[in-house]
């Protein structure tokens, strides 16, 4: 009765109360789809970094982080694998022979962690496989000997890559939307090769205008750079006696992740011949990645196989990426108080509008109060008036952002144009907005504690009025 | 008799330089010739870099290709600092911190006393007679000099990352006057130079080397020798790491 009356009173004014409908529900789209974006973001980065570096739990041992080298390997390797074998929440997991060393190109050289891994066990638990980014890259087999997988960024910086714009890259650059007129000044330096980027840059600083190149050399950069396959390169390494070895190898695959920080560093070869190399046993393993059945229960998981291995190392992803402690901890609470504020703002507008339709109805609030209406009847039609208010605008609002955020949850976000310095932070250019169903209940609850206080001043006004002033009132 | 024996000396001599034009040989030979038995030198480096110039004087010593042994004797900061070279490993004496440090991988790569010249280089010279596959590419004369222009590719099971060296012998004394590097898209790397041919010891030699980097050509490395003796009487137990903590007092053996 007292939901259908204050409901009525909402559409007396129906142009006053769509307004504000309105406004609530944009503010509300923009901050579902803003949190649905930041949340995306985090929790696609969150799986890349689980399914490409951290894994759910990583075993090693306790010497290990000091200076990755094989003598800390993990003992027992063989109890510990048929331990994790017979665990059921274990889905997959693999062992690593990492430790750092040297690569050494032609022209320079560069410390890197060499990780010895099982190719087969490997793709099942990571999926740097499918980063290879090229058509004629491969990734290492069980059988592979002297072959090598390294990074984009370590190509670069062993300079082994090569930089030259050739017809199918202009043809690259024509669909893109750049000016004939543009790629024609490139002419000279098509099929001109040259091995540093320095060098390239300054032919097309030749050829270009001083604002051309300002905006135009990274991209043409980019698209000039070809990394080489089938070169050599040399790692170099103490072998498990402390002996320097030099080993010649080939690459046969160049990957590249979104984490510059981790494609720097990371190059893989072949666990079995690696270790042979290092003149150590081949099941002998400085690192265990696992992959559990399910991600909710990694803690559990995790602190088992500790309370089992306590000679071990043993860390969920959780412990090993500082990022997700933040994600998992903080971000909910970050994402409440943006929406709290936006609700701050438009509950000004809530006020006034609430606050207005009782000066209008003074002599009709009189009325119902001479007639015999409770004060405390009154005061929660008017609380209701505004609940009502901000939900239908709420409501109107979530759903808007939750339709957008669908949308482009299954399009994505192309923001390749500022992804450079994504990148270098570990964040994809393509955006996945996401947002949980739990988040929707917050925002509900937020919008109705917004109604509440907003209501509060103007049915405090309502509550004042003398029943017998207000009837003899003009309004 | 002994007539008959120098003829027949003679006639080797002459077949051995026949013979020569075999590529393997000609780099065998002109390998002899840079390197004695053993051998003790006194040389310059003179490091060229864009912004500031340096030299850095150093007494020498080695035996084979397994022993080394080096004095810094200029400038006045390094002076006293040894470098001991045994098989594949070195190690450094400093007198400043009075320690013996094992140069590890990542120092393996670095230049020699900031030079264009890596430890491992240093190191690991030896190899040219073995590891690759020569081939005479043609005749070329170099500072006056009528010379062999020699291909040498890596073979496959070696870790030598070059992708290949041109390098140019002489034919009258089989002396190595300069040598290309590339990598393996045949982009040159860089250049080693010898010159200024002089007699030492009763051997005629280059003693000035230059190194010129391909990708910045404002560096480069200069080493000229001062003096230097072949064949000098020294047994193994001279590159010792007692004989390094001596520093500025080790007595090379001449």
């Amino acid at each position: 009765m007292l939901l259908s009356l204050s409901w009525k009173n909402i559409w007396r004014k129906p142009s006053r109360s769509i307004v504000l409908i309105i406004a609530i529900a944009i503010g509300l789209t923009g901050g579902v789809f803003t949190i649905a974006l930041a949340d995306g973001m985090l929790e696609q980065r969150n799986q890349e970094v689980i399914d490409q570096q951290y894994s759910h739990i990583q075993i090693h041992n306790k010497e290990f982080y000091d200076n990755p080298k094989v003598k800390d390997s993990i003992p027992n390797t063989h109890e510990l694998t048929l331990y994790l074998s017979e665990r059921e929440d274990i889905q997959n997991f693999t062992s690593r022979l990492k430790f750092l060393g040297m690569a050494n190109s032609t022209r320079s050289t560069q410390g890197v962690m060499i990780c010895g891994i099982d190719p087969d066990d490997e793709m099942l638990v990571t999926t740097i496989h499918d980063c290879l980014i090229d058509t004629s890259s491969s990734y290492l087999t069980a059988q592979s000997t002297n072959q090598i997988v390294i990074s984009t960024k370590i190509a670069q910086s062993l300079m082994l890559v090569t930089y030259e714009l050739n017809q199918d890259d202009i043809d690259l650059l024509l669909l893109s939307k750049f000016k004939p007129e543009l790629l024609d000044k490139l002419l000279p330096i098509i099929d001109v090769s040259t091995r540093s980027k320095n060098a390239f840059k300054d032919s097309l600083r030749k050829y270009l205008s001083s604002d051309e190149y300002e905006n135009y050399a990274e991209v043409f950069t980019k698209q000039s750079t070809e990394y080489k396959l089938n070169k050599k390169i040399i790692l170099r390494f103490n072998d498990i006696n402390g002996n320097l070895i030099d080993e010649a190898f080939k690459i046969i695959g160049i990957y590249e992740t979104n984490d510059a920080m981790f494609d720097n560093l990371n190059i893989f070869v072949n666990k079995n011949y690696i270790a042979q190399m290092l003149g150590v046993s081949a099941n002998t393993a400085t690192e265990i990645a696992i992959i559990t059945t399910n991600v909710d229960n990694v803690k559990q998981t995790t602190s088992e196989i500790r309370a089992a291995n306590e000679n071990l190392l043993t860390e969920s992803f959780i412990d090993l990426d500082p990022m997700s402690v933040w994600q998992n901890e903080f971000i909910g609470v970050f994402y409440n108080i943006i929406i709290a504020f936006i609700l701050f703002a438009l509950s000004f507008g809530i006020v006034n509008t609430v606050l207005m339709s009782v000066m209008e109805r003074t002599k009709e609030l009189g009325m119902v109060m001479s007639i015999g209406m409770k004060k405390s009847k009154v005061f929660l039609m008017i609380m209701f008036e505004s609940i009502m208010v901000s939900l239908t605008g709420g409501f109107i609002g979530m759903a808007l952002g939750a339709i957008i955020t669908t949308y482009f949850s299954k399009h994505g976000i192309d923001i390749s144009a500022y992804s450079n310095a994504m990148e270098s932070f570990g964040y994809d250019s393509v955006m996945y907005p996401n947002l949980s169903f739990d988040f929707f209940i917050n925002i509900t609850i937020l919008v109705i504690l917004t109604g509440i206080l907003s209501a509060i001043y103007p049915a405090r006004r309502a509550l004042k009025l003398n029943p017998s002033e207000a009837l003899r009132s003009d309004a | 008799m002994r007539a008959k024996i120098s003829i027949l000396i003679l006639f080797l001599v002459e077949a051995i330089t026949i013979f020569a034009q075999d590529p393997n040989q000609i780099i065998q030979k002109a390998y002899e010739n840079s390197e004695g038995a053993s051998q003790y030198a006194e040389m310059t480096m003179q490091i060229v870099r864009p912004r500031w110039q340096r030299e850095v004087s150093f007494k020498f010593c080695s035996l084979g290709k397994d022993y080394s042994m080096v004095l810094i004797s200029n400038p006045a900061k390094e002076k006293g600092q040894t470098y001991l070279m045994v098989e594949d490993e070195m190690w450094m004496w400093n007198p400043a911190i009075s320690r013996i440090v094992k140069l590890g991988p990542s120092m393996m790569s670095q230049g020699w006393m900031n030079s264009d010249y890596s430890n491992d280089e240093l190191l690991n010279g030896g190899s040219i007679i073995t590891d690759y596959d020569k081939k005479i590419l043609g005749s070329e004369t170099i500072s006056g000099k009528d010379c062999w222009k020699i291909e040498l590719i890596p073979k496959l099971s070696t870790t030598i990352i070059w992708g290949k060296q041109i390098v140019w012998v002489s034919k009258d004394k089989y002396l190595i006057l300069k040598t290309e590097y590339y990598d393996e898209d045949d982009f040159l790397v860089k250049t080693h130079i010898a010159s200024d041919i002089k007699i030492f010891d009763g051997r005629e030699i280059p003693t000035k080397f230059e190194i010129i980097s391909e990708d910045n050509p404002d560096n480069k490395t200069v080493i000229m020798m001062n003096v230097i003796k072949f064949d000098i009487d020294v047994d193994p137990s001279f590159f010792t790491q007692q004989n390094m903590r001596k520093g500025m007092s080790l007595q090379f053996p001449q």
